[in-house]
């Protein structure tokens, strides 16, 4: 075949994931958040926020208030967490918080690193909450928990691109 | 459309589509309706009556670090709040709570912590009325003690809807009171530490914001200036410049 | 060059694809060479595009948000502006399908574009890229495939010289 009929047949398929890429990192750079789009996994904030929820974050807030809703990760741990902002401490360098989902007894305290007592806002959050979508999220839940859903949907995708030629 | 997939293909464009047009109405249509109930000037709360209360706790979970006595807060309150404009069809849940905003020791800094929140999940639960209610939560500062600053209350509300932004605001109602202060008799208590084994606790690298404690009465010092040598430099409080 | 397949005659995308393929070959028997300048460089703007995802890709797999931001935001930008050359590029050549040059040194240049149900394949034929010789002329799919979904290169060719000999003797 062509050599050139080929590549504009591989460019055609690549664009697909290029443009999907490029769009979640100008996303990421927009909101200044490392992962601007979260789907919820536990149920700490039920009934608010089901596993499935999708949350959109944004993370140019100079300031924090308490009733937020935030996304945070303890330093040395990737799993980001979506608690609430129950108390705030400012001063005008920075700001300390202290967090609690909705569906707990207790506050956050016991999930900091140890000897840790507040989040710090600038360093800690992923970003804080603006925006919510019920449910739809649950198909990135069964793509990174069911590994056929995953090679299934990548399959499809690509076939779909190259059996179009409009 | 003369095969599935690009019949598949043209009804997903068009769910797309229509679905970002559905969902830009209603989130419209929602804000409208909120701004027409005029939720963000409630005034039809009032909060009264508060009554602090102050204990020293030397627990980790309420606080204290290195077991230091560290003053926790708690008020009583009565609350009567009337919170139904806040529920339309697009209102999934209504998180409220009840705020004190108070000073920091230097300019430019302040405090503001929960007292008291609850969820409200239907029209028919929207009006609190609050008698002596206590708080939900024991509240302490970064300094060591709140020395009875004044703090001013309010009753904070967040909309969660089905679909769309997440809404915040506060009512009108305000009220102020000042945190109670230990009594002098409670320094019996704190000679105790004296005796307690320092803790040497595992000081890893990723150790944050310690917040040192306030200069505290003599008989303490001592013992807490022979620990310190074991630890890392700890921070300044929030309020000074920290140090890192 | 595709070898003759089976083409489905209710599909004016698949007809439409099929004549474009077969554009090269019936032009090169009217004498013209095929140029290749555009195709290029279409193709070289879009794998550089896709040369720049792949290294934001590995950039994000190796180096933390705040480490890689600036950076990102470059290789971003110089995305963009690639995006927005094959834009322009793109809307300056609209549906060209194939660019040649006769012996004689003179420049063809042949879009080609169908309505999303009529068969019928739409053809702008351009001279040495001025806009006041081109023609543009309808030809039916039905002219050129037979009913069993075959196409005919002899009508094709024929069909589409006919046009090009009217505006090559206006020319003249």
């Amino acid at each position: 075949m062509n050599i050139r009929q080929q590549l504009t047949q591989f460019l055609s398929l690549a664009y697909v994931f290029t443009s999907a890429f490029v769009i979640w990192k100008s996303l990421g750079i927009i909101t200044n958040s490392h992962s601007p789009i979260v789907v919820v996994l536990s149920g700490s904030m039920e009934p608010a926020f089901q596993r499935g929820d999708i949350l959109f974050l944004w993370n140019r807030d100079q300031e924090a208030k308490v009733g937020d809703i935030v996304v945070y990760e303890i330093q040395g741990r990737n799993i980001p967490i979506v608690h609430r902002v129950l108390r705030e401490h400012h001063n005008s360098d920075k700001q300390l918080l202290l967090t609690k989902g909705d569906n707990n007894a207790v506050d956050d305290l016991g999930l900091y690193a140890k000897k840790q007592k507040y989040l710090n806002q600038k360093t800690d959050l992923v970003g804080s909450v603006k925006a919510y979508l019920p449910k739809l999220g649950y198909v990135t839940i069964l793509i990174t928990e069911n590994v056929y859903f995953k090679y299934g949907m990548l399959g499809l995708m690509c076939i779909s691109t190259l059996l179009t030629n409009e | 459309m003369f095969n599935l997939v690009t019949r598949g293909q043209a009804v997903a464009n068009q769910a797309l589509t229509s679905s970002v047009f559905i969902i830009v109405t209603i989130v419209a249509i929602t804000l409208a309706r909120l701004y027409q109930d005029n939720v963000w000037s409630i005034d039809t709360t009032s909060i009264g009556a508060i009554s602090p209360s102050a204990s020293i706790k030397y627990s980790f979970n309420y606080g204290s670090t290195n077991r230091q006595p560290k003053e926790n807060a708690k008020i009583q309150f009565d609350l009567d709040a009337d919170l139904t404009s806040l529920f339309n069809w697009n209102t999934k849940q209504v998180f409220v709570y009840v705020t004190a905003e108070y000073p920091g020791k230097s300019d430019g800094s302040s405090n503001r912590v929960t007292f008291w929140d609850k969820i409200i999940v239907s029209k028919e639960d929207a009006k609190l009325h609050l008698v002596n209610q206590r708080s939900k939560y024991s509240v302490w500062d970064v300094e060591k003690s709140f020395r009875g600053r004044e703090a001013v209350v309010r009753l904070e509300w967040n909309i969660q809807p089905h679909i769309g932004p997440l809404i915040f605001g506060e009512t009108e109602a305000t009220a102020t009171f000042n945190f109670a202060e230990i009594e002098k008799k409670k320094k019996k208590k704190e000679q105790k530490v004296e005796k307690v084994e320092p803790v040497v606790e595992e000081i890893k690298e990723e150790v944050k914001e310690e917040v040192k404690e306030e200069p505290i009465p003599e008989p303490v010092q001592q013992a807490q200036q022979a620990q310190e040598v074991e630890e890392e430099p700890v921070q300044e409080p929030l309020d000074e410049v920290p140090i890192q | 060059m595709s070898s003759n397949k089976k083409v489905n005659l209710n599909s004016v995308a698949d007809l439409r694809q099929n004549t474009d393929d077969n554009l090269p070959a019936a032009l090169e028997g009217l004498g013209y060479e095929e140029s290749f300048k555009l195709v290029d460089t279409k193709i070289a703007l879009g794998l550089s595009t896709v040369a720049i995802a792949g290294g934001l890709f590995a950039i994000d797999k190796k180096y933390d948000f705040k480490e890689s931001y600036w950076i990102t935001v470059a290789a971003l930008a110089v995305y963009f502006v690639i995006s927005l050359v094959m834009l322009v590029v793109n809307n300056q050549n609209k549906n060209v399908k194939y660019i040649g040059y006769s012996s004689k040194g003179k420049k063809i240049t042949i879009a080609a574009w169908t309505t999303k149900y009529d068969p019928i394949y739409h053809v702008k034929v351009t001279f040495n890229d001025d806009p006041k010789s081109t023609t543009t002329a309808e030809l039916p799919f039905a002219k050129f495939f037979d009913l069993t979904g075959y196409f005919s290169r002899n009508a094709f060719s024929k069909l589409l010289s006919s046009h090009i000999e009217k505006i090559e003797k206006k020319d003249i």
